[in-house]
């Protein structure tokens, strides 16, 4: 699977500055971002505390307004699974679920694309990008 | 000061238990009451009072309200379904305590039921639904995230890692467990289990293999539960509830910094050991729920019976086993003997406080603490019973 890095996948007319919507609409606001193939992290416009992606407001109670920024894309690997019970056809075993954390603090449930026979482990780092099929997906980190 | 206990249960009873079809789930449910009542020895007007618990996996209303009709219940003073996920079982008990202590009901009937196996539908098939850990729609299914077994193991893989604890632990408390099945006729397996044989079991979502997960069955248990005062209604030997919490903790607001350890069930398990005036080192056995190996690791690091990150090694080194020194899961647990969510720790520990465990009977039965998690590690209840009316 072919994966995009975020910051090769530009949507036109967007220039990556922060806006914000109401609390209420955090997931479609998300998966709006997601389906422009762009990452987006809720925060709290005032105190400017990230925020996890099911919260709909700041730990403060006091503003429901989320405000979003561009994530970086760059992410460490906090933990994965790899599936070996097939559950659905469209899910050929062994694959893996992974949760990443993002730079910014959110952790998402996400997939780690890997050359064959590369292995996974807790820690490592990782770049989002999106594959064919519009989903977001993480690959290790080129070394720097 | 000695505390007298909050409420007794005093009936116990199960439908028939079966991996084939044996009946809607409101049929057993039906079974397992009549049962406990009559295991009670009380009179059915006694009963005042229903609580319900189907499984939070099941279809929507296969187990109503209405079951009070099936059981000829009339003028219930107490009536509700109840939904924490794994902690469903605990919680109605902690209902019906309140209940009974504020006078709303003298004597209440909690049944779980679930029939999620038939000839279409195994284990597998019954337990796919996906987990959703960040709340947004369709999320983890595209990633093929089905079923609580890959919620659960990445919390699972996350642990190993941390701590850096040897996979093969968790075959451990398999084993433990398996070593107790042998001695209990109820449990559905029982033949005698090695790590080799573990081991070799089929993987299911790394780090958890078939044997890491709980075996299914259908089939219902209830209990009775009443007030103190009226134990000497009934003619079974009364099991004293001295201890009840909860802690929940949504997974879902899933924050870099949030740590994953302890988990909500150290706040259960700190109003639990509060209210009934006892600490962990008082604690004689544990009756955990274990839906996956690794929850077992982490209830004894919650209820602070080991030290975090010692869980594992506490097990393996044969703590929890037969002859250990803190028997925990005496009757199989969900992995050997069968899995009716809470109903499972909890039938057992009402088994233990009676000492009517036979083959697996533990002496020291003084203190059991009983807990039930769900979600994933989610949300959580405890309870602390005693075959004594006092405690101290």
């Amino acid at each position: 699977m072919e994966s995009t890095s975020l910051k090769q996948d530009p949507v036109p007319g967007n220039d990556g500055a922060a806006f914000t919507s109401p609390g209420a609409q955090v997931e479609e606001t998300f998966a709006r971002m997601i389906a422009a193939r762009q990452l987006w992290i809720p925060r709290c416009p005032i105190t400017k505390t990230v925020l996890g992606f099911a919260a709909r407001i700041c730990p403060d109670q006091q503003h429901t307004e989320i405000e979003w920024i561009r994530a970086s894309g760059a992410a460490t690997l906090y933990t994965f699974t790899t599936y070996w019970h097939q559950y659905h056809p469209e899910f050929p075993v062994p694959y893996n679920v992974a949760m990443v954390e993002l730079e910014e603090g959110p952790r998402l449930v996400s997939t780690v694309l890997l050359e064959d026979g590369a292995a996974l482990s807790v820690g490592m780092p990782l770049t989002a990008g999106f594959d064919d099929n519009g989903r977001l997906v993480f690959r290790p980190a080129a070394k720097k | 000061m000695v505390k007298p206990a909050l409420s007794a249960i005093v009936g116990l009873g199960f439908s028939k238990l079966s991996r084939k079809p044996i009946g809607s789930t409101r049929f057993l449910a039906t079974q397992a009451v009549r049962s406990a009542v009559v295991d009670a020895g009380i009179r059915w007007s006694e009963i005042d009072g229903l609580l319900l618990n189907p499984s939070a996996l099941a279809a929507k209303n296969v187990l109503p309200l209405k079951i009070q009709d099936d059981l000829g219940l009339r003028n219930l003073r107490l009536l509700s379904i109840i939904e924490g996920k794994g902690s469903s079982v605990l919680q109605m008990i902690q209902t019906a305590t309140l209940a009974i202590r504020m006078g709303m009901a003298n004597t209440v009937a909690c049944v779980f039921s679930d029939a999620p196996l038939n000839p279409k539908q195994g284990g597998g098939q019954a337990y796919q639904g996906v987990s959703s850990l960040s709340g947004i729609d369709g999320w983890e299914e595209q990633y093929g995230m089905y079923g609580p077994a890959g919620a659960y193991a990445l919390l699972a893989q996350r642990y190993i890692e941390t701590f850096g604890i040897a996979e093969k632990h968790f075959g451990a408390h398999a084993l433990a467990c398996r070593k107790w099945a042998e001695r209990n006729p109820m449990a559905f397996l029982r033949t005698p289990l090695t790590m080799a044989g573990y081991l070799e079991s089929r993987r299911i979502a790394d780090p958890f293999r078939v044997l890491d997960c709980a075996y299914p069955v259908n089939g219902a248990a209830a209990v009775i539960v009443t007030n103190i005062d009226r134990v000497a209604e009934s003619s079974s030997r009364p099991v004293y509830v001295h201890g009840m919490g909860q802690g929940h903790s949504s997974a879902s607001g899933i924050r870099g910094g949030d740590p994953d350890w302890p988990t909500p069930g150290a706040l259960a398990g700190k109003t639990a050991f509060a209210m009934a005036g006892v600490g962990p080192r008082d604690v004689s056995m544990c009756q955990v729920y274990d839906a996956f190996s690794y929850c077992a690791v982490a209830a004894l690091e919650d209820y602070d019976l080991c030290p975090l990150g010692e869980g594992a090694a506490f097990i393996s080194d044969g703590n929890t086993a037969p002859g250990g020194r803190l028997p925990v899961n005496t009757g199989g647990g969900q992995l050997a003997s069968f899995y009716l969510q809470g109903m499972t720790p909890l039938t057992e520990a009402v088994i233990q406080g009676r000492s009517t465990g036979e083959a697996r009977q533990v002496e020291k039965n003084d203190v059991i603490l009983v807990n039930g998690s769900g979600g994933r590690l989610e949300y959580h209840a405890a309870l602390i019973v005693s075959p004594h009316q006092s405690l101290g």
